[in-house]
């Protein structure tokens, strides 16, 4: 059963990470509905140190649940978690694209209800097609191929490296562009959502 | 970015007065995991369970059905297998159809006869469509009874003859004739002692840590000349 829970857990406790993050990043909405925002704003913060300060925030709790996760099911399932600060690196690097992404739809969405759908539809596509339900080698050759290219694969693959002890650099290869690519999501995101705060077009 | 820190450490705090969102969150994905790994991870005692029934039709009667269907009742054979001997193909037939068989073997008149003449001969193997892999299993082992018995035969045709031969007579074999059949049996076996006892080609199973790759065929092997 540890093989299995091990093959099956990463790719899991990256799927419901997502769902975390997406509940604490809504909390901005609900901040500026409740005219926290506003108060912060008048007492002389920025709206970019808000926003930064949300997304920091986010990254956070993302970092202690998956670290909760990670000790217990270690201590508990005697889960083989390898190479500390390679699966800092890993997760971390998931977790900042998980931001741009969230950044970018919730910038854009013209309601939360609607942006909320949205990344529902886009993390359930991105766990299915990234092996969160079952081993990604079963997965038919098609599925593989567009699985490879999601955000939850990535990460999945690179602690997936760390697991079977393969050269740092198949772990390090997809953290990279995950880093990269979230920043540049986040950096976009960020500018759409402050445009939104600032325009007042909050539904 | 003193004004960030405050800020996200203001609302982490405020997150740790009520964590029961978070940790509701977080027990979903060892569940699911707890549960999928129940579902799918191998089971010790799935050997024990696998039982396949085989409904055989014997028209044969002789020295060599009786070994074969003997053998199904031996060692692992036992635990695994399950007979059912019927008395017409029908009967085998419609085992298969209600799916009380995942398959169906009639084992033809004359058989022993037939195989101690050097003649060929076939069974007839039904297998079960409403099944995928016991009927394939059954396929499996057949062919490799089918292999084991025509081996046997190439190997120890006369002794059987004369086993069966004895069994045909009315009265008891002289102990002589037994102790040549025996002896000369056991003669016959040590040219192949080499290859079976142990079997040169062995199956095992490990576990896939303690799985050391062995170098391919095909990579280069240092190879020194005798000349030099």
């Amino acid at each position: 059963m540890k093989d299995m829970f091990q093959a099956v857990f990463p790719g899991l406790m990256l799927m419901w990470v997502c769902f975390i993050a997406n509940g604490v990043f809504a909390d901005i909405f609900e901040e500026y509905r409740g005219h926290t925002i506003s108060r912060l704003l008048a007492g002389g913060v920025t709206l970019w140190e808000v926003l930064l300060s949300k997304m920091f925030r986010c990254l956070a709790i993302c970092w202690i649940c998956e670290l909760l996760l990670i000790v217990f099911t270690w201590i508990v399932f005697g889960v083989g978690w390898r190479h500390p600060v390679m699966l800092f690196v890993v997760l971390t690097s998931f977790n900042i694209f998980l931001m741009g992404i969230l950044a970018l739809i919730y910038g854009y969405s013209r309601s939360t209800e609607l942006a909320n759908a949205i990344t529902v539809f886009v993390f359930l596509f991105a766990a299915v097609l990234g092996g969160s339900f079952m081993p990604f080698n079963e997965l038919p050759k098609v599925l593989q191929a567009a699985g490879r290219w999601t955000m939850i694969r990535m990460g999945n693959y690179g602690m997936e490296s760390l697991f079977q002890s393969r050269a740092i650099w198949e772990s390090l290869g997809p953290s990279l562009y995950l880093t990269a690519a979230g920043a540049v999501l986040a950096l976009a995101g960020t500018r759409v959502l402050r445009r939104r705060f600032e325009s007042g077009r909050i539904a | 970015m003193k004004t960030i820190w405050t800020l996200v450490k203001k609302d982490l705090l405020r997150d740790a007065r009520h964590p029961w969102g978070l940790i509701v969150f977080m027990i979903i994905p060892m569940l699911t995991a707890v549960i999928i790994s129940l579902v799918f991870s191998p089971r010790g005692d799935i050997r024990k369970n696998i039982q396949i029934d085989l409904a055989v039709l014997d028209r044969d009667d002789d020295l060599l059905s009786g070994v074969l269907r003997s053998v199904a009742g031996q060692g692992q054979a036992a635990e695994n297998l399950r007979l059912h001997l019927v008395e017409t193909e029908a009967e085998g037939v419609r085992l298969v159809e209600k799916r009380k068989a995942s398959a169906f073997v009639v084992l033809p008149e004359n058989l022993t006869v037939d195989l101690l003449d050097n003649k060929p001969t076939s069974l007839t193997l039904y297998k079960n469509p409403a099944e995928a892999i016991l009927p394939r299993i059954v396929e499996e082992g057949l062919l490799v009874v089918c292999i084991g018995v025509s081996e046997a035969l190439g190997l120890l045709q006369p002794q059987i003859k004369g086993i069966r031969d004895m069994m045909e007579r009315d009265e008891m074999p002289s102990s002589l004739e037994v102790a040549q059949i025996g002896s000369s049996s056991i003669e016959r076996l040590k040219t192949v002692e080499p290859y079976l006892f142990p079997p040169l080609v062995q199956f095992k199973t490990i576990d896939a840590a303690d799985y050391v790759p062995t170098p391919r065929v095909d990579e280069p092997v240092a190879v020194e000349d005798p000349n030099s």
